[in-house]
């Protein structure tokens, strides 16, 4: 790689054995026009530093082990490249909001507990409890359609980075889990809008945005969850005016 | 957990259609100000005159309108306000929340009372 | 299992008060929330001059000393001024993100979306259409 440009990059390092708290390495890292920001960390953990850490998996944008902050953003590390920081530093650092377990690894445990709270499956309609499971739910296309945008997330976990709600409350669902809460609410095979209204209508649920939106600008996927928090906060402010007025 | 339904959507209504009053119709009433403050403005003449205004005031529909702007602004900015201090990591209370609320409150029924007490006298 | 064995120190950084100011996306939309505070400043400006009103003669004594007094003041042409600039810019951020709240299909069969830029030209067109009547109304009966 001897025609190769040169780029620094700074790299967060904590190794929870022996430092207090993270601290900042630099290392000067080859590249070509192809080179990933996962590519670069593989060069690191090859040529200068063996115990540098990260998750990683697929190495093109489907399995969301990659996420991290790249000059200070939300990126997928497999999708993001060099050469559009050509001439610029490179600083990479764990994902914010989440707490950071070794080098770029952070724990997402919080992510997943709360995808799991809002269920997200098919809760079928009390009608089709006993329906054959070699029977079909009819969906027409613009039924799918209708989420299937919000069907495309990986949990990579880049929004609840990007979320200055979930920064400051760590209790708020966030937008991948409300996202996706909302994909089974709209899905015409879905009867569990009841049994899931009450984490979309709580304080912590798509009240506790504020729509700053920079979830969606940074989703990987662009699966746009601000979008779908705000459908959620109008069928959720609908359901109260109708209770309003149409008491049990 | 808090799974306790929220009665944010009653606010989150307010706040809705006070940011479409402020988007929509305010800039124009601020141009309106602005001209008036530039002019020597008296009973009948100048930009937002005597009779002028009490000519919006004295029609019903008109004074609803303002009375729709005056109002959704208050609810629009307090829940905005209430909200912002949250995103400024300081901690919210209770007390907070009747500051702001309140105040929103106390601009709406302002306005109407005086409105109202205006619309009657020049009927 | 013991909790002996592990080696787990998660470190969790502490919340600053000022992360707005660490990404321009974040001082933006802290600037767009402070636009609530102007707009709570007009809405007092038209109490207080609704309220002069009330207090007025027959010849609005009261009145017309707010609108020459007050509105005339020079600090408050120039609140006035930052005041519409406030407006715009929380216009221009509204009508951005509204797309975003309305998700509708073209027709009953179709699978494609109402674009996003139908709600956004529409509520510039309204922004228009709103000035536009207010400032005729006003000058016509001045």
């Amino acid at each position: 790689m001897a025609n190769d440009k040169i780029m620094k990059i700074t790299v967060t390092r904590y190794r929870p054995e022996q430092d207090a708290e993270p601290f900042q390495q630099t290392f000067d890292v080859p590249y070509h026009n192809e080179t990933s920001v996962l590519e670069a960390l593989f060069y690191i953990k090859d040529h200068f530093e063996p115990s540098l850490s990260f998750r990683w998996s697929c190495r093109m944008a489907v399995c969301g082990s990659c996420g991290m902050m790249v000059n200070g953003v939300p990126h997928l590390a497999c999708k993001t490249f060099l050469r559009d920081y050509e001439g610029k530093a490179m600083t990479i650092a764990p994902l914010e909001n989440f707490p950071i377990e070794r080098d770029l690894v952070v724990d997402i445990s919080d992510l997943i507990e709360k995808i799991e709270r809002i269920k997200p499956y098919i809760i079928p309609a009390a009608k089709d409890k006993n329906m054959p499971l070699t029977k079909e739910y009819r969906q027409t296309p613009q039924q799918m359609e209708a989420y299937r945008q919000f069907a495309q997330c990986i949990n990579c976990g880049c929004c609840y980075a990007a979320c200055p709600q979930y920064k400051i409350n760590k209790d708020y669902i966030g937008p991948a889990a409300l996202t996706l809460l909302y994909r089974y609410d709209i899905d015409n095979r879905d009867a569990g809008s009841a049994i899931r209204d009450e984490f979309l209508s709580s304080e912590n649920g798509v009240w506790g945005c504020t729509f700053v939106g920079y979830c969606s600008e940074v989703c990987p996927k662009h699966v746009d969850p601000a979008s779908a928090i705000q459908l959620g906060k109008v069928k959720s402010a609908t359901n109260y005016v109708i209770k309003m007025f149409k008491p049990e | 957990m808090h799974s306790n339904r929220s009665d944010e959507p009653i606010y989150w209504l307010l706040f809705g259609a006070g940011g479409m009053a402020v988007g929509v119709v305010l800039p124009a009433i601020v141009i309106l100000m602005i001209v008036a403050g530039f002019q020597d403005v008296g009973e009948a003449s100048g930009m937002l005159n005597f009779h002028q205004v009490g000519a919006v005031l004295g029609n019903w529909l008109l004074s609803a309108v303002l009375f729709g702007v005056i109002m959704l602004t208050a609810w629009h900015a307090c829940h905005r306000i209430y909200h912002t201090l949250h995103d400024l990591t300081i901690r919210v209370t209770k007390l907070h929340w009747f500051v702001f609320y309140g105040l929103a409150a106390a601009i709406t029924f302002a306005a109407a009372a005086l409105q109202f007490l205006i619309y009657c006298q020049l009927w | 299992m013991s909790a002996d064995n592990t080696f787990r120190k998660p470190y969790v950084p502490k919340v600053e008060a000022s992360w707005w100011l660490k990404n321009p996306f974040f001082t933006r939309y802290i600037i767009r929330e402070g636009t609530s505070l102007v707009s709570l400043f007009v809405c007092l400006e038209l109490l207080l001059g609704v309220f002069c009103f009330a207090l007025s003669d027959a010849h609005g004594d009261v009145y017309l000393a707010y609108v020459n007094g007050f509105l005339g003041n020079i600090v408050i042409i120039l609140l006035n001024l930052v005041a519409l600039a406030s407006c715009l810019f929380h216009a221009v951020t509204w009508f951005a993100l509204m797309p975003k709240a309305v998700r509708l299909f073209m027709n009953k069969n179709s699978t494609e979306l109402l674009p996003g830029y139908v709600p956004h030209i529409g509520l510039y067109l309204a922004l228009v259409g709103a000035t536009l009547v207010i400032l005729v109304a006003a000058f016509v009966t001045m």
